[in-house]
């Protein structure tokens, strides 16, 4: 016995489908249908066309009547649904509604927005679809914007839960110094200072969205105003440019391309004449122009420069028992360039354009989010660290300099060095040390615009001069490179290497022991 | 050769941390501040990146 099948569909030829697919296929070849699909689009034109009519009717009888108080209400009511409201329910009270169901959504759409906005109706249909406003990106897009630390120290008249407020916690070092905690941010930051107070001086306070984010601030060198740059005028471009582009042969083309900037109407033999032609062509080959920005690109430290000292060095190396003069001997191995780092340290701090931006005292920085118990230790700079809270809670429990009660502050140095190779094809290399003040945040230090490291020094190597182990005569000499070039050098260097060769060669060949590097 | 590095770089960061600098270590340096607070400033040496130079 057959079961009755779950779907069913009759196709307007009158042939009954059971399978949803087999219907489907049979809807694409049927004649009868596609006859009956034009005939309903066929009638849905007309009507709309109707429709259409009658709303240029009334826009124009709106304008006739404009002022009258009751014209607006007309568009909106009775009239505009009353055609196509009739038409759509003939169309789904017919049996193929799936057919339509095309025509139904567009008769209904049409309803909707055409009577609600009359005068859309010249627009295309993307034009008038509703848009949503204020649409928000999906989350993944969204970006979340960098906040500053909440400021110091927390406003006590506000009321505030009873964990934010500035609590006077029993386990602390001396009696005056307490835990004192700031508020917390958007990102649920607070910083919790071990002190007596807050310190007046936050460098977070001035902080701006700008100090915060890395913005594409470097602005594109604006063009010159002068079209013709570097030349002055436009005859003066047209014979520039037939000087250099124009083949450096003389020829006949090139003759008449000659005549054709000198014929043409707009050249003007004075603007050629007052040409500075030198000047132009060495600005073409890569001079910068001289407006005057001199000294924009110039190093904030050149007015320092003056604080480099030199300073030689003297290195200790000593002799084993067999050579001529056992024993240890002093040796002047170069000369050091460097600047005395109090000297610089004073010059950071007391720079009205670093001071700002140091942290003189050190807190821990916690992150504790809404709903959680624990807060959680957040690591990050060097002035949060334990290292330099240590460092200050040693410091301030020290013995005062006699006399002296100025506040004690921490300054935290960070020193980096490598080698630096100069040149690509040679082996210049310099060894610069470079010093870094921790108290000042590390997204300032990492920023080269900020010029927050310093040159300390540049270290010498030994390496930069050669040194000779000549054993039978002196034990060590410091030979210049240059030595090594001519044969007499190479034969000193090459018999003083021999086993067995002792003491025999006048020291004179050698030439002396170089102190001094090349 | 590698006694001469080792005491080559030792005597140039000896010269780096002269006295006046260890002076300031021990006992600090004034400063006049420019927000107008004199302070008593204490170096502290905390981190050093480098190579190995002495080899």
């Amino acid at each position: 016995m057959d079961l009755p099948p779950v779907w069913s569909q009759t196709c307007p030829c009158g042939r009954t489908f059971s399978l949803p697919q087999a219907y489907t296929c049979h809807k694409r070849s049927c004649e009868k249908t596609k006859k009956r699909l034009s005939g309903a689009l066929e009638k849905a034109k007309k009507v709309w066309r109707a429709k259409k009519r009658q709303k240029l009717d009334e826009l124009a009888a709106n304008e006739a009547l404009a002022g009258s108080s009751n014209t607006n209400t007309i568009p909106k009511s009775g009239p505009t649904n009353s055609v196509p409201a009739g038409v759509a329910q003939n169309v789904t009270v017919s049996s193929y509604s799936n057919i339509f169901s095309c025509y139904i959504e567009y008769s209904i759409f049409n309803q909707s927005t055409v009577s609600s906005v009359p005068m859309d109706i010249d627009r295309s249909l993307a034009e008038r679809r509703v848009r949503r406003e204020h649409r928000q990106l999906p989350k993944r897009y969204q970006d979340i914007l960098p906040d500053p630390p909440a400021a110091l120290p927390p406003p006590p008249q506000s009321p505030q839960p009873p964990h934010i407020e500035p609590v006077v916690s029993s386990p602390v070092l001396s009696p005056v110094r307490k835990i004192l905690k700031s508020t917390r941010n958007t990102f649920s930051l607070f910083r919790q200072y071990h002190a007596t107070h807050f310190p007046e001086h936050d460098p977070d306070e001035n902080l701006t969205l700008e100090d915060l984010m890395h913005t594409n601030s470097g602005t594109l060198p604006e063009p010159p105003m002068d079209s013709y740059h570097p030349y002055p005028n436009r005859s003066s471009f047209l014979l520039g440019e037939w000087y250099w582009n124009d083949g450096s042969k003389k020829s006949q083309s090139s003759f008449k391309n000659l005549v054709e900037v000198v014929g043409d109407p707009a050249f003007r033999p004075e603007d050629v004449a007052a040409t500075n032609w030198k000047r132009i062509d060495a600005q073409l080959g890569g001079e910068p122009r001289d407006d005057g920005d001199e000294g924009e690109g110039s190093w904030e430290d050149e007015a320092v420069d003056g604080d480099w000292v030199e300073m030689s060095i003297k290195i200790k190396v000593p002799f084993h028992k067999r050579t001529l003069h056992p024993g240890q001997e002093e040796f002047e191995a170069g000369v050091l360039y460097h600047r005395k780092l109090v000297s610089v340290i004073r010059e950071k701090i007391s720079s009205p354009s670093s001071f700002p931006h140091l942290h003189l005292e050190p807190f821990e920085l916690y992150c504790q989010p809404n709903g959680t118990a624990e807060p959680v230790r957040v690591h990050g700079e060097l002035y949060s660290s334990t290292a330099f809270i240590d460092a200050h809670r040693d410091l301030q429990s020290s013995p005062k300099e006699p006399g002296c009660d100025l506040p004690r502050v921490i300054v935290a140095l960070m020193f980096a060095s490598d080698g630096t190779q100069l040149t690509a094809f040679s082996s210049a290399k310099l060894w610069p040390l470079y010093l870094w003040i921790g108290n000042e945040s590390k997204y300032r230090r990492t920023k080269p615009s900020c010029g927050a490291f310093e040159h300390i020094a540049y270290f010498e190597s030994v390496g930069k001069a050669s040194w000779l182990h000549a054993t039978g005569i002196h034990g060590f000499y410091l030979i210049a490179p240059g030595l090594f070039q001519s044969l007499r050098g190479r034969a000193v260097w090459w018999k003083g290497t021999q086993p067995g060769f002792h003491g025999t060669l006048p020291k004179g060949n050698v030439s002396d022991p170089v102190g001094n590097p090349p | 050769m590698a006694h001469c590095q080792r005491e080559m770089y030792q005597t140039q960061w000896e010269i780096l941390l002269d006295d006046e600098f260890l002076e300031a270590v021990a006992h600090g340096i004034v400063i006049d501040c420019c927000d107008g607070i004199c302070r008593r400033f204490y170096p502290r040496v905390f981190t050093y990146s480098a190579d190995y130079r002495e080899k």
